[in-house]
């Protein structure tokens, strides 16, 4: 892949989904093959969040706030998916009706989704502008040493880890405007945080239904796409009706089942697949990467 | 009870001939042969009988099986209940004597203190993937802890389970096991802990595993054990590892007597345990009368009386599993309205299984991802 882009120049990694891991980097720098500029985004937030109190108590009232709307959330959204999925395994005898009832059912969720990301926002939107962390001091020097890093590198590379912790340091040390017209690379976690919407997901975690939720809005580097990284072991493929609702849910975006070996590239103006990248269809099933 | 079609088969033409019986065992094997619900034992070999001992609460402890007059071919058909797992060992007698024995017609064994039991499953049994070890997952280690007692006035040695990419820089929560050996050995609970950490199902933990000197003594409610645990495992482990200093970071299990030792310490200790993780307690009390027990069980069901009595608050979750079969599941049924009375979040799971280390092995999954929820839905990678 890095072969292909005729790239010249160390590349700019971010590992800071691994938390307290950032630093080992061995596996990837040996895998690269070059030269790489670990932009240590994990430590750099901890060291923000060491020196100024202030936001870092913000943060947590922030983060509390986010987690009660999602609780909300979360409460709303398990009966919504549980009737969506009553209606795709319902046998009547006047099957011809089921298809609006089951199309109107999954809009019901994806309007519930919109809800949530509208709430979400409004939480954004009051931090940043009671404290407008951006501008902190000690955020805007953490994001100078990182521009400069990024500026000599050809590429940026953003590994995976915990999503909401890779969000939080690519929003706040504003990665997005950083990056430019660098090539980035992403892959798991970090392919997730590139793309407009962050959808968390397991068909079969050991508690809980395994309901698919919205989490937050992505860097939006990558558009029309909602990223499934791990598909085959995270979620039930072959089960038609839950690859049917994830489908209809976002649409018109597409969910790409983001396997080993598969990738899908924008070039900023269109979609391509690497390897047997696949799409979520509204059929249920699975088929090869079309342009969105 | 029905028969089995391939007995009534296998007889539909009167006596079999040894190649007969020969050919029905080699067609069937292994044992017991599954159809449907059923099972049916079968046993070869020149006996006065032949008896299916198992330790199924509320069935007939011991059933015979039937000999096909003319042959050495001895059978039982028994109707057993779906997603089942069921040791058992076969029970020959000659003369006035008995040997019991491991179905010889059936590899499936469970191993426990005792040597090993042959296991019957039914349709829905199927051991968790989890159970075995995973070419990719990284492991953890053990290492020793050796603990000076003042409680028993000897020195006591643990063994704790550090997970894959341990870092000091990290702070743990910690679960301490009773009876640990028998769980790293019976239980796979090393293969478990590495799975479930490696799938993210429940987050990097250290796990103490304890053992016991005088287990019945010791386990069976000893205010000793309790002062052992709390007030020399506990601050040894704190001292040498990252723990974190919190009460719902920290839990105690055991199964048998050692959910007993479990909740008594956690009872004499209030606030220092969040979570409990209790397997086929040994609960046993009493409401009028005496008990039945044996003399082991008069502390546990003098501890169980007072604390039905004034259970005050010893976790603050409590995930407790008991088999179906065992006639442990009554005491431990009995004690959930009571916990959830209290105000503890209670889970209790009942299994269609034993009092037996692969009972236990087999909650591992349900009881820590409850107890301890891990990363698996925000970490990608």
């Amino acid at each position: 892949m890095l072969d292909d882009q005729d790239l010249d120049g160390p590349l700019a990694v971010v590992t800071g989904g691994w938390e307290e891991r950032e630093d080992e980097v061995d596996d990837l720098r040996d895998h690269c093959q070059r030269e790489t500029l670990n932009l240590g985004l994990y430590k750099r937030m901890e060291d923000v969040l060491l020196k100024d109190r202030a936001l870092s108590q913000a943060l947590v009232d922030r983060n509390d706030r986010l987690r009660v709307a999602q609780t909300f959330y979360r409460r709303r959204l398990g009966p919504l998916l549980d009737s969506v999925r009553r209606l795709h395994h319902l046998k009547v005898s006047r099957m011809e009706l089921l298809p609006a009832e089951r199309a109107h059912a999954i809009l019901s969720v994806a309007e519930l989704d919109a809800h949530y990301m509208t709430q979400i926002r409004g939480i954004h939107a009051a931090f940043d502008e009671l404290w407008n962390p951006t501008e902190r001091p000690a955020v805007v020097d953490a994001r100078g040493e990182i521009a400069e890093l990024v500026k000599q590198s050809s590429a940026l590379l953003i590994a995976g880890g915990h999503v909401g912790v890779l969000l939080d340091q690519l929003t706040l040390f504003e990665l997005g405007t950083l990056v430019g017209e660098t090539p980035v690379v992403a892959w798991s976690a970090g392919a997730m945080v590139l793309t407009e919407r962050i959808l968390l997901f397991h068909d079969s975690p050991p508690q809980g239904p395994g309901d698919p939720e919205v989490y937050d809005d992505g860097l939006g580097l990558a558009p029309q796409v909602v990223a499934l990284p791990h598909a085959r072991t995270r979620l039930k493929l072959d089960d038609r009706a839950r690859v049917q609702i994830l489908s209809g849910r976002f649409a018109p975006a597409s969910c790409v089942a983001l396997d080993e070996g598969c990738g899908v590239h924008w070039n900023g103006q269109a979609w391509s697949a690497i390897g047997p990248a696949r799409r979520l269809t509204p059929q249920g099933k699975l088929a090869g990467l079309v342009a969105p | 009870m029905k028969g089995s079609p391939a007995i009534r088969e296998l007889l539909q033409d009167g006596t079999p001939t040894p190649a007969a019986v020969e050919a029905f065992i080699e067609e069937h094997r292994p044992f017991p042969l599954r159809e449907g619900d059923r099972a049916t034992f079968v046993f070869r070999g020149n006996a006065d009988g032949v008896r299916w001992q198992h330790w199924i609460f509320g069935l007939a402890s011991s059933q015979s099986f039937h000999r096909v007059q003319g042959t050495d071919l001895w059978y039982l058909t028994v109707d057993l209940r779906p997603a089942s797992r069921i040791e058992y060992k076969l029970a020959i007698d000659y003369g006035e004597n008995t040997i019991l024995i491991r179905d010889p017609l059936n590899p499936l064994k469970a191993r426990d203190p005792y040597g090993a039991n042959s296991v019957c499953t039914t349709q829905g049994y199927e051991r968790p993937d989890w159970t075995f070890p995973q070419a990719d997952t990284r492991e953890g280690r053990l290492e020793e802890l050796e603990v000076y007692s003042e409680a028993f006035g000897e020195q006591r040695s643990l063994q704790i389970y550090l997970p894959a990419r341990f870092r000091d820089s990290r702070r743990y929560p910690l679960l301490i096991m009773h009876d640990g050996s028998d769980y790293l050995r019976y239980s796979v609970a090393k293969t478990v802990l590495d799975n479930l950490i490696h799938r993210l199902e429940i987050p990097p933990m250290i796990v103490a595993f304890s053992n016991p000197g005088d287990r019945l003594r010791e386990y069976a409610a000893d205010p000793r054990h309790a002062r052992h645990i709390v007030e020399e495992v506990l601050p040894a482990v704190c001292a040498e590892y990252p723990i974190e200093d919190r009460p719902a970071s920290r839990c105690i299990m055991g199964a048998s007597f050692g959910g007993v030792a479990s909740l008594s310490t956690a009872w004499r200790y209030p606030g220092v345990f969040g979570n409990l993780f209790l397997q086929s307690g040994s609960f046993a009390f009493t409401d009028i009368g005496t008990h039945h027990r044996g003399a082991a069980f008069d502390p546990v069901v003098d501890f169980m009386n007072e604390f039905r009595e004034s259970p005050g608050r010893p976790a603050e979750a409590i995930f407790m599993s008991c088999g179906v079969y065992e006639s442990l599941i009554y005491e431990n049924r009995s004690l959930v309205p009571l916990l959830q009375k209290c105000g503890i979040q209670v889970r209790f799971v009942e299994a269609r299984d034993g009092h037996n280390w692969e009972n236990w092995r087999d909650r591992f999954r349900e009881g820590l991802s409850w107890l301890f929820p891990g990363p698996l839905w925000k970490v990608y990678e």
